[in-house]
């Protein structure tokens, strides 16, 4: 027997369902806390070096610190995009082409737990979908049987 | 609002959802309370460990909170289950309706 309370509860259970796979994916994809990580390079004028961390969608931080032959270069000597972790080498006199550096940058990070927790939880969010849309076909069957009294 | 006063809130209510189901209201919007009650473990199961880190004392809340994390994890597993058990009408199982719904009678005829 289908009544008004389980169609308004189907409508619940069906904007949850809506709501809960966006929210839970974007909270995984945006997790991240910001690691420090230090990293030999080299200095490439010719094309951009990319940082070996992976980081979140909150990509790395926005001030690095680079050092070669032992000084520290200031932001003239390269541009740091901090969504990409990319470095563009400028050709000045504070590096050299193939020369080797360190860079101490921080990027956004998932914890262990955190990556345990989706591992678990993701496949079930697709179990939640499935149960849900069994329980929505149920209950508008119902529904639909009472009203034309199939 | 800190990260970690919204993950609390959060909390607040995913134990809102679970008394619902399991102790309050067990014949009541269970689909609504075990899917809300899911939702939120889940999301707290996934960002924990990351808002304890960024909360100022964070070592001490790394500790709590990564704890606190498989807990949820285990709740949300659980309310997924009740919403299941709902789906095939196994919760509340047939006796305890049949009881609560005796229990009830009884009182309102007295």
């Amino acid at each position: 027997m289908t009544d008004g309370d389980s169609v308004a509860q189907l409508a619940v259970v069906i904007l949850l369902l809506i709501l809960a796979v966006p929210t839970l994916a974007t909270a995984y994809e945006r997790a991240g806390t910001p690691h420090a990580i230090e990293e030999q390079v080299t200095v490439d004028y010719a094309s951009p070096t990319s940082v070996d961390a992976n980081a979140t969608s909150e990509g790395y931080g926005a001030d690095p610190t680079i050092t070669a032959g032992g000084t520290v270069l200031n932001d003239s000597a390269y541009d740091w995009d901090a969504s990409t972790g990319t470095i563009t080498w400028g050709n000045t006199s504070q590096t050299s082409d193939g020369q080797q550096a360190t860079i101490e940058y921080r990027a956004y990070q998932r914890t262990a737990e955190t990556e345990a927790a989706w591992t678990v939880v993701a496949p079930l969010m697709g179990l939640f979908g499935l149960f849900g849309l069994v329980a929505s076909v149920r209950t508008l069957w119902s529904y639909v049987a009472e009203v034309w009294t199939l | 609002m800190t990260p970690l006063a919204l993950w609390a809130a959060v909390a607040l209510v995913a134990l809102a959802a679970t008394a619902c189901w399991a102790i309050l209201a067990r014949e009541t919007a269970v689909y609504v309370t075990s899917g809300l009650s899911f939702t939120a473990w889940a999301w707290l199961a996934i960002v924990g460990g990351d808002v304890a880190m960024l909360t100022a004392d964070g070592l001490h809340w790394v500790r709590v909170v990564s704890s606190l994390q498989f807990t949820a994890l285990a709740l949300a597993i659980i309310s997924l289950v009740v919403f299941a058990l709902r789906l095939f009408g196994a919760y509340p199982s047939p006796q305890q309706n049949a009881a609560e719904s005796t229990g009830s009678a009884e009182t309102t005829a007295d």
